[in-house]
C-alpha cells in the first residue's frame, strides 16, 4: 500500500468546471460503477468514494473522463462498431475493461495508466498522472487507448506502435481524439485545440512507420461561412457554431442604423462545427438552407417572410443519401420555385435531387447520380445554373482534374452530359471550384492548382469548347484553397482567395479594362484568416461587393467595396458579432 | 456507491498486484490573481473551458480586453507559469489566452516557452502515456502562438520556430514548428535546411481525412480473448444534480 498526495489544478483549464455536473448524476455513477467494475477498496481511502463529485479527487475526474467517452459522439445512441469510433468508444470500453482501480503509482512511476492483460487476472490501474495531470478529453483517450490493451491488443515495437495499419492503442487514442475534434459538441474549442495537439504529439512519436498525415485544424470552424443577398439592401450570412448549430445574421440598410443583427439559430438542428452551409434566395422572401446532418444525411430549412409569422421551418432530410458528416451540400435555384441540390456521396458518386413546387406535391425528388462521375468521397460539387433549364456542374475527380457536366431540357432528352475534363490542370483533390456564370452563354471557372498558382479557364457557347488554364497574375495560394468568384456585371469578375499567410485577396477583371487581363492581387486590409478558407462573395449591385470570412480567431467578419464612398476602397473587416 | 455498498467482493486470494492505495488531498493550486491582468486572465481560462454561446462571447470579451495592454498579459503568464510548474493544463491555457491575443509582445515568452527543455521521460521506451506528454503540448501550444504572429509576418518568430526546428531533440516539437513555418508562407526550401534529412518529409504531410480514422476491432491477438463483459443499457445524459445522495458528496469520510 502506498500513500500519495496531488493537488488539484485550476479545475476550468483541465476541463473539469465543465464536465464535473454532468458525471455527479447518481444515475450515471451507478450506471458507470458496474459497466467498468469499479470497486469500493479500490477508490476508498482518500480516492473519492466517499467524494464522488468533489473534483479535486481522483474519482470524480475519472466519471468526467467516462461520461466524455460516452456522450461525446453526437448521435451517442448509436454505439455500433460501423459508426465513428467516438460513438461507440464507450461500449467498446465497457465490453474489454475489467476492473478500473486508481491507485498513486505504477512500476513505472511516470505512466499514468497501465492494463494487465492476458491470462490471468485483469485490470485497468489509473495513476496520479491521469488524474492530475491531464484535461478531461485526453483522459478519455487514454481510457480508450488501455481499453485496446484490455482488448488482448498490445504495442508491437517496444511500447510503440509499427504502423497506423497495425491498428494497435495508439491508432485507437488518435482516431478518438480526432473525432472528438471534428464531431463533439458538448465540449470547448480549447480542449479540441489541446486534443488534437495531443493526437499529433503520438503520431509524431508513438509510430515507427510515420502514417503521413497529421490531424488538421479544429473542425472546419475556420471555413464555413455562407453570405448571400436576397435584394440590393440586405444580406444574409449562415455559419454552423462550435455547438453544431446552424445561425445566421442578417444586415438590412435601412434596419437598426445599419447594423448587423443576429446570430439566430436556426431551430435545433445540429451539424459538423464549421462546416458549410449553403443558402439560396428563390425570391427576396425566401431563403432555404442546406447542411449534412449528423447522419451523413442531408438536411434543409426553410424561411420565408410571410409564413408561419416569418418563423424558419425544418430541418427536414432530403432522404436516400449517405455522405460524409461536414460534406458540402451545393444548392443553387433555377427560378422562385425550383431548387437543385448536389453532393458527393460516401462511396464518391455524384449525387443530385430535385424540388420543383409544382411536381410531386412539393416533395424532393432524387437522389439521382450524374452520370458516372466519382470524386472524394464527401468533397464539394460546385453547381450554378445559366437559366431557368440549365444547370453545370464541377467537381475535382479522382485523377486530380477538373470536370464538368451540364444539364439542359433541351438537351438529349434532359439526360445529364460529361463528364468532360477542362483542360490539363491538376488540383487536389477536395477543393471547391469557383464558378460564376457572367452571362447565360459563359461559363468561368477558378481553381488553385497543385502547385498554388490561382488558375481560371473559360467556356463560351459560340465554340462550346473550354479555354485555358491562364494564371491569373503571380497570385498563389495553398493547395486545395477555394476561390471564391462574383460577377458584377457580364463583363466584370471579381475573385477572392485567403493565401497562404492568412491575408485575404482580391483580383479583377473587366473586359474593357487594361487590355482584358487580370488585375491584382490586393490585400483587403489586415484580416488575419485560416489559410486555405472560402471567401464567400456578394454583388448586391454592380457597383458594390461585400465579403465574408471566418477569421483565424473564429469569428466571422465582413468587408465592403462600394464604388461611390470611400474613393472606392475596402472598408472593414467588421466582426459580425459576436 | 452508497456507503451500505456491498457490491465488491474481496480480492481473491493470490491476485499478484498491488494492494488499494490512500491518497491525502493536498489543497488545490490556485493561480495569484491580484491585479486586473490577473483577474482577466482567470476569467479568459474559465471561459475558453466552457461552451455555448455565452461562454464564447465571455471569452471573445476577456481577449478583446486584454489586448488593451498585451505586454501585461505576457508579464503576469509569465509569473503565473513560474509558480505552476505541476499544472500543465493551466499552464498551457496561459499561452493558449497568450496565442489568442496574437500581439508580438507576448512573443518573447511564447519563444522560452517553446524552446525550453522538456525533462526526459516521455521518450522512454517500452511504455505507453507519460506524465511528461502533457507538459510537453505546453511546448507546442507556444510553438502555435508563434505561429500565429508569425502568419500575421513578424519575422522574429519565424526565426523563433526556425530555433525550434533546429534545438529541439523532439520531433513531437519540431514538426508543429515546421507546420507553423508552412503555414507563414515560409518557403520550402529556407526549412529544408534546418530539417535533418529523414525528417524532410515533414514538409509534405496531409491533414488526416474521415477514411483514415475509421477503426476496424480486427485484429489477430483480440481472437484469443476469451470472452467479453456485456453492460446493461446506458442511462441517457442529464444535468441533473439532485439525484446524488448527500453522503458520497458532502458527508460521511474517512
Amino acid at each position: 500500500m502506498a500513500t500519495c498526495q496531488a493537488a488539484a489544478g485550476d479545475l476550468g483549464a483541465s476541463g473539469d468546471l465543465l464536465y464535473g455536473p454532468r458525471s455527479c448524476p447518481q444515475e450515471f455513477i451507478d450506471f458507470v460503477w458496474d459497466a467498468y467494475d469499479f470497486d469500493k477498496e479500490d477508490w476508498d481511502q482518500g480516492f473519492g468514494y466517499w467524494q464522488a463529485c468533489d473534483l479535486t479527487r481522483p474519482l470524480a475526474r475519472t466519471f468526467n473522463a467516462l461520461w466524455c467517452l460516452e456522450f461525446s459522439a453526437p448521435d451517442f445512441e448509436n454505439e455500433s462498431y460501423d459508426a465513428p469510433i467516438l460513438n461507440w468508444a464507450g461500449r467498446f470500453a465497457r465490453e474489454n475493461i475489467d476492473e478500473l482501480d486508481g491507485r498513486c503509482a505504477g512500476t513505472n512511476p511516470n505512466a499514468i495508466a497501465h492494463t494487465q492483460w492476458g491470462a490471468g487476472d485483469e485490470y485497468t490501474e489509473l495513476y496520479m498522472g491521469f488524474f492530475f495531470g491531464s484535461t478531461v478529453s485526453m483522459r478519455a483517450s487514454t481510457i480508450i487507448h488501455e481499453a485496446r490493451h484490455a482488448d488482448w491488443v498490445g504495442h508491437d515495437e517496444d511500447g510503440n506502435d509499427s504502423s497506423w495499419g497495425y491498428n494497435g492503442a495508439w491508432r485507437f487514442q488518435v482516431s478518438w481524439l480526432a473525432w472528438f475534434i471534428k464531431g463533439c459538441q458538448n465540449s470547448s474549442t480549447a480542449m479540441k485545440v489541446a486534443a488534437r495537439q495531443r493526437a499529433n504529439a503520438i503520431l509524431n512519436r508513438n509510430f515507427v512507420e510515420d502514417p503521413g498525415f497529421r490531424i488538421g485544424p479544429v473542425g472546419t470552424k475556420d471555413r464555413g461561412v455562407e453570405g448571400i443577398s436576397r435584394d440590393t439592401n440586405k444580406l444574409d450570412v449562415f455559419a454552423i457554431g462550435s455547438d453544431g448549430g446552424i445561425r445566421t445574421a442578417a444586415w438590412e440598410q435601412d434596419v437598426a442604423d445599419g447594423k448587423w443583427r443576429g446570430w439566430w439559430r436556426i431551430k435545433s438542428g445540429l451539424a459538423t462545427p464549421g462546416a458549410p452551409v449553403s443558402a439560396v434566395a428563390r425570391t427576396p422572401n425566401h431563403l432555404d438552407v442546406f447542411v449534412v446532418g449528423n447522419n451523413g444525411g442531408v438536411l434543409t430549412a426553410a424561411w420565408a417572410h410571410n409564413v408561419n409569422n416569418g418563423k424558419w421551418g425544418g430541418w427536414w432530410p432530403i432522404g436516400g443519401v449517405a455522405t460524409l458528416r461536414g460534406s458540402l451540400v451545393s444548392a443553387v435555384s433555377r427560378s422562385p420555385t425550383q431548387i437543385d441540390v448536389f453532393v458527393v456521396d460516401k462511396n464518391g458518386g455524384i449525387r443530385t435531387a430535385a424540388w420543383d413546387k409544382n411536381v410531386s406535391d412539393g416533395k424532393w425528388r432524387g437522389w439521382w447520380p450524374i452520370a458516372s462521375g466519382a470524386a472524394l468521397p464527401g468533397g464539394p460539387v460546385s453547381a450554378l445554373s445559366r437559366g431557368a433549364n440549365k444547370l453545370d456542374v464541377f467537381v475535382v475527380g479522382n485523377d486530380q482534374g477538373v470536370y464538368t457536366a451540364s444539364w439542359d431540357t433541351s438537351v438529349a432528352a434532359g439526360a445529364w452530359q460529361g463528364w468532360t475534363r477542362i483542360g490539363a490542370l491538376t488540383v487536389r483533390p477536395g477543393t471547391r471550384i469557383g464558378v460564376v456564370a457572367r452571362t447565360p452563354d459563359n461559363l468561368d471557372v477558378f481553381a488553385v492548382g497543385e502547385d498554388g498558382t490561382i488558375q481560371t479557364a473559360a467556356w463560351e457557347v459560340a465554340d462550346g469548347n473550354w479555354r485555358g488554364w491562364w494564371q491569373i497574375q503571380s497570385g498563389t495560394a495553398l493547395p486545395g484553397s477555394a476561390v471564391g468568384a462574383v460577377a458584377r456585371t457580364p463583363s466584370r469578375l471579381d475573385v477572392f482567395v485567403v493565401g497562404g499567410d492568412g491575408g485575404v485577396y482580391t483580383a479583377a477583371w473587366a473586359a474593357n479594362v487594361a487590355d482584358g487581363k487580370w488585375q491584382g492581387w490586393w490585400r483587403i486590409k489586415s484580416l488575419v484568416a485560416t489559410p486555405g478558407a472560402l471567401v464567400s462573395a456578394v454583388a448586391r449591385d454592380p457597383e458594390k461587393l461585400d465579403v465574408f470570412v471566418v477569421g483565424g480567431d473564429g469569428a466571422v467578419y465582413t468587408a465592403a467595396w462600394d464604388h461611390d464612398v470611400a474613393d472606392g476602397k475596402w472598408r472593414g473587416w467588421w466582426l459580425i458579432a459576436p | 456507491m452508497r456507503k451500505d455498498d456491498a457490491r465488491s467482493p474481496p480480492p481473491p486470494v493470490g491476485r499478484e498486484r498491488s494492494k488499494p492505495d490512500v491518497f491525502d488531498a493536498a489543497p488545490p493550486m490556485r493561480a495569484p490573481v491580484d491585479n486586473e491582468t490577473g483577474w482577466l486572465l482567470a476569467r479568459g481560462i474559465r471561459a475558453i473551458h466552457l461552451t455555448g454561446d455565452e461562454a464564447e462571447r465571455d471569452s471573445a470579451h476577456v481577449i478583446g480586453l486584454l489586448r488593451r495592454d498585451p505586454r501585461a498579459a505576457a508579464e503576469v503568464v509569465e509569473q503565473w507559469i513560474d509558480q505552476s510548474a505541476g499544472d500543465a493544463s493551466l499552464r498551457w491555457s496561459l499561452l493558449y489566452l497568450l496565442s489568442e491575443i496574437g500581439d508580438s509582445a507576448c512573443r518573447d515568452l511564447l519563444g522560452r516557452q517553446a524552446l525550453r527543455r522538456i525533462q526526459e521521460g516521455a521518450t522512454a521506451r517500452g511504455r505507453c502515456e507519460q506524465e511528461s506528454d502533457f507538459d510537453e503540448l505546453v511546448s507546442v501550444m507556444a510553438i502555435e502562438g508563434l505561429g500565429r504572429l508569425a502568419k500575421a509576418g513578424d519575422a522574429e518568430s519565424v526565426s523563433l520556430l526556425t530555433q525550434v526546428v533546429e534545438r529541439q531533440e523532439r520531433r513531437s516539437l519540431r514538426q508543429p514548428a515546421v507546420a507553423a513555418l508552412l503555414a507563414a508562407g515560409v518557403a520550402r526550401a529556407n526549412i529544408e535546411r534546418v530539417l535533418p534529412e529523414r525528417e524532410r518529409y515533414l514538409l509534405g504531410l496531409r491533414d488526416a481525412n474521415e477514411d483514415d480514422l475509421r477503426v476496424d476491432l480486427a485484429h489477430p491477438a483480440r481472437e484469443k480473448k476469451p470472452f467479453r463483459r456485456a453492460t446493461g443499457p446506458r442511462p441517457p445524459p442529464t444535468t441533473l444534480r439532485g439525484s446524488a445522495p448527500a453522503g458520497r458528496c458532502c458527508e460521511g469520510g474517512e
